[in-house]
């Protein structure tokens, strides 16, 4: 909890202004081939204010956190505006004002472990990995964990205070075969949500098992042939298509510059079977992996229905955006650090599960791919995206065959959503980093589909 | 107290702590930013920062840590906590801090912005695009000014001082005509001092025109090998792949690169040499000395195709057995072939013209897959249409053996320097 009672900085002001503090502390420790690689921790903290004057925006930041500090920012921060009002001379009106609080209700409690609890979890591991795999060529193991805490005021009267802490953890196993190295990188996430660590060394065993099995099966793989197929897209990437593909192209900002998304609303985008909705802090199964409750201009988060059967329904705001299409804000404004304005970013975005097995949507396909983790994703204005693809199958005569070499799909995200013919009753979720000027944490999720999709190939 | 009493602060501590080296850096920034959201300018942006990084030594162990809290009441607190992480790490012998190199320092470009030309620039560069490209939609534009002074001391009395300010610009834009949109485009660029006439620099006029073209994309409706020409803004994200594939510590001392034991070799094509340059006067950007504290100097990475140079640091070289690199990295340049540009496009006979892949990073054997963004057909050695939804895939070692011509004409990003160059050999499939 931050020293300060930001409020009293704020009595004098005319316009609209936000003020926050904020430290993200990062921590990452890294065993290469058993040898500490990485081992560092950093605390990233400031204040930064936001003022508006007749459609003029001004920001300022400063590392130094004292009361002189914070006036002297807020005084930037009005001069930066005035600066630019006076260039411009706009005299917009501004938004509707919003006024929310909350406090630290959220914070996921987990276990505060020591550096050398840390190490020495490594540790075991990296000797699990030389025990049971001694045929690997490199491997790597990290833990990497990032707390971001902020305290955020505005002249509208919201306030809040958040302290969310994330830890992942990450292995990376490689072979060689025939002269040529294999990789694959095996996120787990949540590590220290548990206090029970022995269980959670026998989970991330069992994890790491699994994946080995998928490397060897890649490193004897084939390339798949080039073009359109029938896939089934696991989980894991049909979350990242929908961030990527969806997510992006309906952020307001995205549709106000002319992404494909502005034609479609209220227009069937999808088939019947795909809803999407970014979800703000809680699903019917518990707090999200972002938990957003009031975001960055101090708008109460709300959940936002994106596609419902197929139509799309509605885009993600922040003031200005939901402004300028009429309609309320939706809590999308978010700044990763300190030192960062707002911007529309997602929070929790999903595919809803549907009502088929994964087994017989495998079943049901007789020349075509299962294609279950992705390494990046990308996409456009059009909505074309595209997806590294490091695990992957052959599916031949509705069986489960060769192994696949890492290749990239593609396609048109409108197209394959009007595609796609079952949709599993399960989901995972993940979490992961969205780039788009600045990082932010994100978290996406969905269940397997089936769908038809552009595959890389030779 | 002052940046420097507070590196020998926290040297001295951490020594009287029994911490046998230490190295430890305080960076001052001063980032401004005028910025338009659509084609409008929206706001004004001053950020000021300080922040130090430690490294410590202790019984072979190591330890960072870094903070922006540098008040002497915080002090104690942030050492003892880099000594607890240092204790608890692993023994290994191959952590080292940078011998003695003396007292140096280094200074280039602006010191203070101008922002009422920084306004001004930004106006006229949107005005001029709303002007002659009314088709071109404008997601959001940028000119920046960035400061930054880093003092760096070690236990062995290295001490190292840089200055170092520039500007840069930044635009993300599409093309729109009514219904038809194009993919989306970026362009940036850094400057030691910033010009009047940004359009004119970058060939941003014609990737301007470029995209424009793109409402009209199509994609390729066959499958074939043929020729890419890839554009300098598209080589970039390239030579970042090859170098973090190939080239950087963890690749080589894990012997996962393809390029192990490939030192004085052929690792590409004779045509190609490549430069790392973070000390360049031909680049403004840069840095004048290593995260690991040495004194940077730019490098010959490959020269006529032959690998000269990996980009390891200290450890990473401890770790390799190989000789520390003279920088880790960045700013590169790639030296100009003797072709134009038009007869390197005549030359193809069925290939495309690439100005940007949506990629992630090559598979760990170089295989590599994108999507053609921004791009063109080309066919009997004409540029015939843009493309959309077209993939190519190659492996990126076998691309950079696979090049062919480099073009005569460069461009200067700021940040490197790079020409068109064409590849033979590249699968390109479509719909």
């Amino acid at each position: 909890m931050f020293p300060y009672d930001l409020n009293a900085y704020l009595k004098d002001s005319q316009d609209y202004l936000e003020l926050r503090v904020q430290d993200n502390r990062v921590q990452r420790i890294q065993l290469t081939n058993g040898n500490v690689s990485h081992n560092s921790f950093g605390s990233k903290k400031g204040v930064s204010a936001r003022a508006y004057k007749n459609g003029a925006w001004g920001f300022a930041s400063s590392s130094v956190v004292d009361s002189s500090s914070i006036s002297q920012i807020i005084k930037e921060a009005k001069f930066n505006a005035n600066y630019l009002d006076h260039k411009l001379h706009k005299s917009d009106h501004g938004f509707k004002p919003t006024a929310a609080q909350a406090s630290d209700k959220w914070s996921a409690q987990h276990e505060k472990l020591t550096a050398k609890d840390k190490i020495d979890f490594l540790k075991n591991v990296d000797a699990y990995l030389i025990k049971t795999y001694p045929d690997l060529k490199a491997r790597d193991t990290i833990l990497h964990s990032l707390d971001i805490e902020k305290n955020l005021v505005t002249s509208e009267g919201s306030s809040s205070y958040s302290m969310l802490p994330r830890a992942t953890f990450y292995v990376s196993l490689t072979i060689e075969k025939h002269n040529e190295p294999y990789q694959i990188f095996i996120p787990y996430y949540g590590f220290g949500a548990s206090k029970n660590r022995a269980a959670e060394l026998v989970d991330l065993q069992r994890l790491i098992d699994e994946n080995y099995l998928h490397l060897v099966k890649k490193s004897e793989g084939v390339y798949p042939q080039a073009g359109y197929k029938e896939c089934i897209l696991d989980s894991k990437i049909a979350g990242i298509l929908v961030h990527e593909a969806i997510g992006h192209t309906t952020e307001a900002d995205l549709v106000q510059s002319g992404s494909i998304a502005g034609q479609y609303l209220n227009k069937k985008i999808a088939s019947e079977l795909i809803s999407v909705v970014d979800f703000a802090h809680s699903t019917a199964e518990g707090t999200c992996m972002v938990p957003v409750y009031i975001d960055d201009e101090g708008t109460e988060a709300q959940d936002t229905v994106i596609i419902e059967k197929g139509i799309l329904k509605s885009f993600m705001h922040n003031k200005e955006s939901a402004q300028s299409f009429g309609v309320e804000p939706t809590g999308h404004a978010r700044a990763f650090e300190y030192s960062d304005e707002p911007l529309i970013r997602m929070r929790n975005t999903a595919i809803l599960a549907g009502e088929s097995r994964l087994k017989q949507m495998i079943s049901s396909i007789e020349d075509g791919y299962y294609l279950i983790q992705s390494s990046n994703g990308q996409a456009d204005s059009t909505s074309e995206f595209m997806f590294g693809v490091v695990l992957g199958y052959e599916i031949k005569n509705g069986k489960i065959a060769n192994g696949l070499k890492d290749i990239t799909i593609s396609g048109v995200a409108t197209d394959v959503l009007q595609s796609v013919s079952m949709v599993s009753d399960d989901m995972e979720w993940m979490v992961g980093f969205c780039g788009k000027k600045q990082l932010m944490t994100v978290s996406m999720g969905g269940p397997a589909i089936k769908c038809k999709i552009n595959v890389g190939g030779r | 107290m002052k940046s420097g009493d507070v590196l020998k602060y926290c040297l001295d501590y951490l020594a009287q702590n029994k911490v046998d080296d230490s190295q430890c850096t305080i960076t001052s920034e001063k980032l401004y930013e005028i910025s338009s959201d659509l084609n409008q300018i929206a706001l004004l942006r001053s950020n000021f920062a300080e922040s130090m990084a430690i490294t410590a030594l202790k019984n072979s162990k190591k330890g960072d840590i870094t903070t922006n809290d540098l008040t002497p009441e915080s002090l104690p607190q942030t050492l003892d906590k880099l000594i607890s992480i240092t204790d608890s790490s692993k023994e290994d012998k191959d952590y080292e801090i940078s011998p003695d190199q003396g007292s140096q320092a280094f200074s280039k470009g602006a010191q203070e912005p101008d922002l009422d030309k920084m306004f001004t620039s930004l106006k006229k560069l949107i005005n001029h695009i709303n002007d002659k490209y009314p088709r071109i939609s404008i997601r959001s534009s940028a000119i920046t000014f960035k400061k930054v002074h880093k003092k760096l001391l070690n236990s062995n009395g290295t001490f190292l001082e840089s200055d170092h300010g520039f500007y840069g610009f930044y635009i993300m834009f599409m093309a729109k005509d009514n219904h038809k949109i194009s993919s989306f485009n970026y362009l940036s660029n850094y400057f030691e001092q910033l010009p009047e006439d940004i359009i004119s620099y970058g060939n941003f006029q014609n990737i301007l025109s470029q995209t424009t073209k793109l409402l009209d994309a199509q994609t390729v409706t066959e499958n074939f090998v043929g020729d890419i020409i890839v554009t300098p803004q598209c080589l970039n994200p390239i030579v970042h792949m090859f170098a973090n594939l190939a080239l950087e510590d963890r690749a080589v001392y894990t012997s996962t690169s393809m390029l192990v034991d490939q030192l004085n070799k052929q690792v590409a094509s004779k045509n190609l040499t490549l430069h790392s340059n973070p000390v360049s006067d031909d680049i403004c950007d840069g840095y004048f000395f290593t995260a690991d504290g040495y004194v940077a100097e730019n490098a010959v990475i490959i020269d006529k195709g032959i690998l000269k140079s990996y980009l390891l640091s200290n450890y990473g070289a401890k770790k390799a057995n190989l000789q520390r690199s003279k920088n880790t990295g960045q700013f590169y340049a790639i030296e100009p072939g003797s072709s134009s540009l038009s007869d390197m496009i005549k030359n193809v006979s069925k290939g495309l013209f690439v100005a940007r892949i949506s990629a992630g990073m090559p598979a760990a054997n170089g295989d590599f897959s994108g999507v053609a963004k921004n791009s063109f057909y080309i066919e009997n050695g004409e540029i015939k249409r843009a493309v959309n939804e077209t993939m190519i895939n190659g492996n990126i070692y076998e691309m950079f053996r696979n090049i062919t011509e480099i073009s005569a004409d460069r461009i200067n990003l700021g940040d490197s320097i790079y020409p068109w160059i064409a590849i033979k050999g590249v699968n390109i499939s479509g719909k």
